[in-house]
């Protein structure tokens, strides 16, 4: 059986018990090769067959994950998830499925088999290790992750469609000379003091996308830049955020643009549509029909087609994303978000600004540069309140030039106020999608200038 | 699918891998039945259940490690799936420059089987349901009383079934059936657009007799009691150099993050540096002092508190080795780091049962599992005499750690000033930025309390949760450096 075949049987068994069904059948295959120290430590290849399923009946709802394919399995399973849903309450404000069927707009670009070839995958990693060795690095770790995923969905609303798409992911981050010494004056305790890391990603959804050389050569100059950093200082500085620093931060954007965040009183954009959120020259629009992007899809879960979204315009916050039963609630149009539970961003753009890369260096007199975020953890999501740790390449700006590697610092914001704060955006957006994105949005990002971050180190 | 079935399947792949002739070769069959319950705002939000099921398998070509997964349960796919998994380490082995070596260890064929006292499916779903509204209500005229609104109360229930059934080619053969049931909260506070978060993760394994015994009603009321008190009362804290004294909630994430990471040995070999990271330690700090005589800090699989098991419990790791307590730290001194079999034969030792892995379809790493500072002989009184200017941090919010693992941060959530040896007013966000060596050899008394929460700890490429408990007693750092209110 084919994941169609699982998907349409699961789909009319469904039937049977609810007033309405969504079946999502996924048919994934990976491909994973995992390096370290310059070499490969772990390559993987699965082949699974993914059934999402969405169950409503007399305003209750039940949505399941299964990775099973027999018939009479699924059959026994869906008995039982109907025998349990009548135990449930109403849900509040539920809504019923968007009324296909729909028409989709063909995203370009979102398909190429080849990620899957083995041999030339490791092509890949062979020139991204190499390049970033060429450029300063003493070691080169990361990872390249390729899919090839059909999607199939159906629904009960006369929604029948399919998607194939694939992606593939290289990130890489090289470290070049550490130092070891004492780990604090009055110990003899020895132990790694500072590394020097840089880190670079390049994504798309083609092996045409992919830029190894390029990504290795990145790293490995950060990496070199990187050694001998001097202590960082405690206080506000003007900071250029690099694009993986940038797509960390806007990727929390999306996230918290989702209305069952806003809904949950969980985001610091709760009651701030058509407020002033962000400067004026920030726009940021979600997007799931982007050429060649690593979310893109025609349609959501519920079968809605995707469509751009603007979330923050000149700076006013525009829209939130939905499904039906947070559009119902917020009395507002379907976005092709769904998620059955979360709404979600497919891709997140942000508008390119006119500054050149080394103009936003140029304006910045006692600044930060900021290659990397990472651990960005909330005090407080529905004021915005978070830290995170600064890596892979944070330098200190001096009279506008990057002069030397700062290493101890930590980053200490409230995102609405980071928003507001700035005031250069570079003239390129480029795809951008790591491990450290913990939101897990692909986000095309240009590289941004915002003034006034609040810096922390740690006592000694 | 049966036990039965599960044998059945493994044996199979086994099979096809005996013919391929790798080094070496493991199977695991594993079958996960989640439900979790979405509880927001007074309304059972979503239900959402999850039932996952296949197969993984490693193996070892060429010195180079391949992996394999698949779910269609069939003849041709899981044959295929061996296929893949060999032709996977040998491709890669064209750029691998040193051989991949497995530990030698002592294999055994066992089962292990934990039976909850009250199932999952004896409990009626209106009873489950309640249990949340209750928690909600309850929240809700705390709230009342303390005069605060509390506009987000997101409640998720999850109970998780996992059987497992393991064999390698070394002589292992293991099988498992683990009950798993997890709290967790997050809940906002407001007062005058001022606001403040409370979240809580609570679980072990066990089935639905869990849910009794942590007392949740008892717990959410002296929740929110603290939340209301914080936005009511609490003051600016002090800042600059003075006493301490943490939480063993705090000081459990502390040691987690702080000793049970850097303490992992593939992050010390820097496979993980490009995701979870690296290590502040090199393997030459085995036997070096890193704080006070007063610390011990151990990681136990097998550990049961109070009568209950461990959120991390497991009695044999995902590579078939028996499990045992590690004392990562003994009196302050560095005495052993988590190990896997690839690991432990690089430092020429054994595997201490290290590896384990989120599902059938990643690859087995080195995690921990119950991390903890062992209690002292000090009453919590004991540690607030003398202390003439400090804080009491009872539990925090916001934490994060550079990757080498060497500079934490914690911020107080629940924190007092101490003034004379006596606990005062309740102060408001405390930030303590700390190096490692530091934190430990700032200790110089440590209580005979533990306390525990529950997390779900990340680390691999694609990233893998795995539950563990973190813990400690109530401990006094001396002369360390707060950086007053965070935010």
């Amino acid at each position: 059986m084919d994941a169609r075949e699982i998907g349409l049987y699961a789909f009319n068994e469904g039937l049977k018990y609810a007033d309405e069904v969504a079946v999502i059948a996924n048919e994934i295959q990976e491909r994973l090769t995992r390096f370290a120290n310059n070499e490969p430590t772990l390559s993987t290849k699965s082949s699974r067959i993914l059934l999402n399923f969405l169950f409503k009946k007399n305003k209750r709802i039940i949505q399941t994950y299964m990775e099973i394919i027999s018939k009479e399995q699924i059959r026994n399973y869906l008995k039982t998830l109907a025998s349990r849903i009548k135990f449930l309450p109403e849900h509040k404000d539920y809504a019923e499925l968007p009324e296909g069927p729909f028409k989709y707009k063909k995203v370009k670009d979102i398909f190429d088999p080849k990620v899957l070839d083995t041999a030339k995958n490791l092509k890949s990693i062979d020139i991204v290790i190499n390049s970033a060795l060429k450029n300063g690095a003493r070691r080169v770790c990361g990872s390249f992750k390729t899919s090839l995923t059909k999607t199939y969905l159906f629904t009960s609303k006369r929604v029948e469609t399919l998607s194939n798409a694939t992606t593939a992911i290289l990130e890489l981050r090289a470290l070049a000379k550490e130092k070891i010494g004492k780990l604090l004056p009055k110990l003899k305790l020895e132990g790694k003091i500072s590394e020097a890391s840089g880190a670079s990603t390049t994504c798309g959804t083609r092996i045409s996308d992919l830029k190894p050389k390029e990504a290795g050569e990145e790293a490995g100059k950060l990496a070199k830049l990187s050694e001998n950093p001097i202590r960082g200082k405690e206080g506000r500085y003007d900071v250029v955020f690099g694009r993986n620093a940038a797509a960390v931060v806007f990727s929390e954007v999306g996230k918290y643009f989702s209305a069952f965040f806003v809904d949950a009183n969980l985001s610091c954009f709760t009651n701030k549509l058509n407020e002033k959120v962000a400067s004026e020259i920030v726009t940021i629009c979600e997007d799931g029909t982007i050429a060649g992007g690593i979310g893109s899809v025609p349609f959501d879960e519920e079968g809605y087609p995707t469509q751009k979204n603007e979330l923050i315009s000149k700076g006013i916050a525009k829209n939130y994303l939905h499904n039906s039963i947070t559009a119902r609630k917020f009395k507002a149009k379907l976005t092709g978000n769904a998620g059955w539970v979360i709404p979600f961003p497919h891709n997140i753009y942000v508008e390119q600004g006119n500054w050149g890369e080394d103009e936003l260096v140029k304006e910045v007199k006692r600044g930060i540069y900021i290659n990397n975020l990472g651990y960005l953890r909330y005090q407080d999501e529905m004021k915005g309140d978070f830290s995170a740790v600064v890596r892979d390449g944070v330098f200190l700006i001096e009279n506008g030039e990057i002069t030397k590697p700062v290493w101890n610092l930590r980053l200490n914001a409230n995102l609405l106020e980071l928003l507001k704060n700035i005031e250069g955006i570079s003239k390129n957006s480029i795809q951008t999608f790591h491990w450290w994105m913990e939101a897990k949005v692909p986000v095309f990002t240009p590289k941004i200038l915002v003034r006034g971050i609040r810096f922390t180190l740690p006592t000694k | 699918m049966n036990i039965k079935n599960m044998e059945d399947i493994t044996e199979l792949t086994s099979r096809f891998l005996e013919k391929e002739n790798p080094s070496y070769y493991e199977v695991k069959y594993q079958e996960d039945l989640e439900t979790s319950y979405i509880f927001k705002n007074s309304q059972l939000y979503a239900i959402s259940t999850r039932c996952e099921k296949g197969i993984g398998i490693r193996v070892l070509v060429n010195g180079s490690l391949g992996f394999g997964a698949t779910n269609v349960l069939q003849k041709n796919s899981v044959e295929n799936a061996v296929k893949e998994s060999i032709k996977s380490a040998r491709v890669s082995s064209r750029l691998r420059k040193t051989p991949i070596r497995f530990s030698e260890e002592k294999f055994e064929k066992k089962s292990w089987v934990i039976k909850p006292k009250i199932s999952f499916e004896d409990v009626a779903e209106e009873n489950k349901i309640n249990l949340l509204r209750e928690i909600d209500r309850i929240a809700l005229d705390v709230a009342e009383e303390k005069k605060i609104e509390l506009p987000a109360r997101n409640i998720f229930l999850t109970e998780i079934a996992t059987r497992k059934y393991f064999l390698n080619s070394d002589g292992a053969e293991i099988s498992s059936e683990v009950p798993r049931i997890e709290i967790f909260w997050i809940f906002v506070g407001k007062k005058d657009g001022d606001s403040e978060e409370e979240t809580r993760q609570i679980g072990g394994v066990g089935g639905w007799e869990l849910i009794k015994r942590w007392k949740l009603v008892g717990e959410i009321k002296e929740r929110i009691g603290i939340l209301g008190n914080i936005l009511h009362e609490a003051k600016l804290p002090p800042k600059g150099k003075i006493d301490v004294v943490m939480g063993g909630k705090l000081v459990g994430l502390a040691v987690h993050e702080s000793t049970g990471h850097p303490y992992e040995a593939d992050r010390i070999l820097g496979r993980e540096s490009a995701q979870a990271g690296e290590s502040f330690v090199t393997p030459s700090l085995l036997g070096q002092r890193i704080g006070s005589e007063l610390v011990t800090v151990v990681d136990d699989p097998t550990f049961i508190f109070n009568r209950m098991k461990s959120y991390g419990y497991y009695l044999w790791d995902e590579e078939g080795v028996k499990a045992r307590r590690k004392i990562l730290i003994k009196n302050g001194i560095i005495n052993e780091f988590l190990h896997n079999r690839e690991t432990a034969a690089k430092f020429g030792v054994k595997s201490n049962a290290s590896a384990r892995s989120a599902s059938y379809s990643v690859e087995p790493l080195i995690r921990m599992s119950n991390t903890f500072m062992i209690p002292g002989d000090f009453k919590f009184n004991e540690l607030l005499e003398g202390i003439k200017l400090g804080i009491y941090v009872k539990t925090g919010e916001e934490w994060n750690i550079d990757d080498r693992r060497f500079n934490m941060r914690n911020v107080g959530k629940e924190a007092y000033l101490i003034k004379n040896g006596e606990l005062k007013n309740l102060v408001r966000r405390p930030v303590i930025e700390i190096k490692t060596p530091t934190f430990y050899h700032s200790i110089d008394a440590v209580d005979k309390n533990l306390d525990f929460i529950a997390a779900t700890c990340g680390k691999g490429d694609p990233v893998q949760g795995v539950p563990v408990w973190c813990g400690g007693p109530n401990i006094r750092l001396r002369n360390i450096g707060v950086l007053g209110y965070g935010r």
